[in-house]
């Protein structure tokens, strides 16, 4: 083999250059997040959103909000928009309040929650909120787990008939209520549902989800990993060997792509506090979506495991 | 899809423990100024002089007071909503002692037991510094809620059993609240520090007073 002159070596490495954008133009699909649209408006959401209980009230530990920041940095550049909060998480809203203004992210969906037995106080409850987002509009304003929904309802249509709000919806979580949700899901001109919803309680898949989407309502899983106890319980086990094939390359994927597959959903919102964590959640953002045969199998999966 | 005691917690146990360095990181010179009146406390409580020990039971109560108002209010309860309620209840413990000290001093103390009570502190005292994995996070009576609440229940043992009860209350009402807490927070090394108080709380409540164990020691066939 005659010896390769300098000329030789620098196109070899330009075609070797060139060659391994390829993939990475194929891959464009892949590499495009997951949306779905919210059925009031069409505006359509990546799948993957954030949450914000136990993990964002951090106070005004400036260490903490440091990594924190860190933490939100990444759920943007990974694609990410929605975050969800509420009066009840503490600190949460203020700290991710700070954090949005430090970042400033080119597109953000905020969501939070009324939380108040005073069906009065709905609007010092968004003005509150608001405060502590440091945003001049909610993009999702929540009755959190149905307090006061009566009254908080009533003033929180008028908002949004007013501009001042964007979407409005309803929570619940642990199954709790789910006849009353379901109640409300049907008679009031609702946006967004919020509830509990992931692998292994599965109890909204029989009236709420396919009421949901007959109604045009938006879904949100909270728990999607039932409060971190789906790790506890698998995270040591290996993935099948078909994992690939539903798109998941880790446990967090597996989790988070079983709820975003279902057809009612439009988002799950894993909390974390890690950036490692969030990596590996916002990696379901992307890829491919297990079919209806596929969920089974991977439900089937967990209940030999 | 059941509730469990670790979902009604609103926050995580490392930025429970992060509350222990920054309360005594934004101390700053006061933290020595709070070792010295802890090593006041021990000193005064030897002394015969009935005002040394009242002018003990004082330091103590201005602990109760400079931790509901640092600990307790500025960091703890914005992240966890029923320490605001605590707030007020470490407040008036802390006007109560006052008022105590007053009025009665704690009987003295020998020194043998003064420095296995020291001992015992410090040993408790290190249980957040060992979860948290450093120094820092040390737990300082009078300024975090367990600490002040296990040595003031420790110190009620030299009041009469009737001016302990009242006295009591608020710190086993806490001691309960936080060692709840640590269980739900799977923090187990620093659960002790409650549980301590708990159980100390429980004998200092039936223990009887030195006074009435003195008259009974002096009237020993009285009763057979
Ligand atoms: N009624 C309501 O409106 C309601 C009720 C419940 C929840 N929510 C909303 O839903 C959100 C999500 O629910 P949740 O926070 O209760 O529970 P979750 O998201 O199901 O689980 C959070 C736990 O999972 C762990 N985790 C996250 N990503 C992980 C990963 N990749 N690998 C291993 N562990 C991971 C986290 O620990 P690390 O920090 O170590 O990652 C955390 O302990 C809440 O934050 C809140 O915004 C609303």
């Amino acid at each position: 083999m005659p010896p390769l002159d300098r000329r030789d070596f620098l196109a070899g490495l330009l075609a070797v250059g060139a060659m391994s954008r390829i993939p990475a133009l194929f891959a464009a699909e892949e590499n495009a997040p997951l949306t779905r649209a919210i059925p009031a408006s069409g505006e359509t959401l990546p799948v993957i959103g954030m949450g914000t209980w136990r993990t964002f009230n951090v106070g005004r530990d400036p260490a903490l909000l440091d990594q924190r920041q860190r933490v939100l940095e990444t759920f943007f550049a990974r694609g990410g928009r929605l975050i969800d909060a509420s009066p009840m998480y503490g600190t949460a809203e203020a700290v991710v309040g700070e954090l949005l203004e430090r970042l400033s992210p080119d597109a953000r969906f905020a969501a939070t929650k009324v939380w108040t037995g005073d069906e009065s106080a709905t609007r010092e409850s968004v003005a509150n909120s608001q405060a502590l987002w440091r945003i001049p509009r909610f993009d999702l304003m929540q009755v959190h787990n149905l307090v006061g929904w009566e009254g908080h309802l009533e003033t929180l249509k008028a908002m949004k008939a007013a501009g001042e709000i964007r979407y409005i919806g309803i929570t619940t979580s642990h199954g709790r209520r789910h006849a009353d949700v379901e109640r409300l899901l049907a008679r009031e001109p609702l946006d967004f549902v919020q509830l509990t919803y992931n692998i292994l309680d599965r109890e909204a898949e029989a009236r709420l989800l396919p009421l949901a989407q007959e109604r045009g309502i938006a879904v949100i899983a909270n728990r999607p990993y039932q409060g971190g106890r789906l790790f506890d319980r698998f995270q040591s086990r290996p993935l099948p060997d078909w994992a690939e094939e539903v798109g998941a390359s880790n446990w967090a994927e597996y989790f988070l792509k079983f709820i975003v597959s279902h057809p009612a959903l439009t988002c799950a919102i894993p909390a974390t506090t890690t950036v490692e964590h969030m990596r590996e959640n916002m990696g379901a953002l992307y890829g491919r979506l297990p079919d209806a045969a596929q969920r089974q199998r991977m439900a089937n999966h967990l209940e030999d495991l | 899809m059941d509730y469990a005691l670790s979902d009604l917690l609103m926050f995580t146990p490392e930025v429970y423990l992060r509350l222990f360095v920054r309360a005594n990181q934004s101390l700053g010179l006061w933290l020595a100024a709070v070792v010295a009146a802890i090593g006041a406390v021990a000193l005064l409580l030897r002394r015969a002089r009935p005002a040394a020990r009242q002018g003990a039971l004082m330091l103590v109560a201005a602990g109760w007071g400079l931790t509901a108002a640092h600990f307790l209010a500025q960091l703890y309860a914005p992240i966890n909503w029923p320490v605001t309620g605590f707030v007020w209840a470490f407040a008036l413990e802390g006007v109560l002692l006052g008022a105590v000290a007053l009025r009665r001093p704690p009987a003295p103390v020998r020194t043998s037991l003064l420095v296995v009570a020291l001992v015992a502190l410090s040993i408790l005292a290190s249980l957040t510094a060992l979860a948290a994995g450093t120094a820092t996070a040390v737990a300082l009576p009078g300024i975090t809620p367990d600490m002040t609440a296990v040595g003031t229940v420790a110190l009620l043992a030299l009041l009469p059993r009737v001016w302990r009860w009242p006295l009591l209350v608020v710190p086993v009402l806490w001691c309960l609240f936080s060692a709840l807490t640590h269980q739900a927070l799977a923090l187990w090394l620093p659960m002790a520090v409650p549980g301590v108080g708990l159980v100390l709380g429980a004998i200092v409540a039936c223990w009887p007073s030195r006074s009435a164990a003195r008259a009974k020691r002096q009237a020993p066939g009285r009763s057979a």
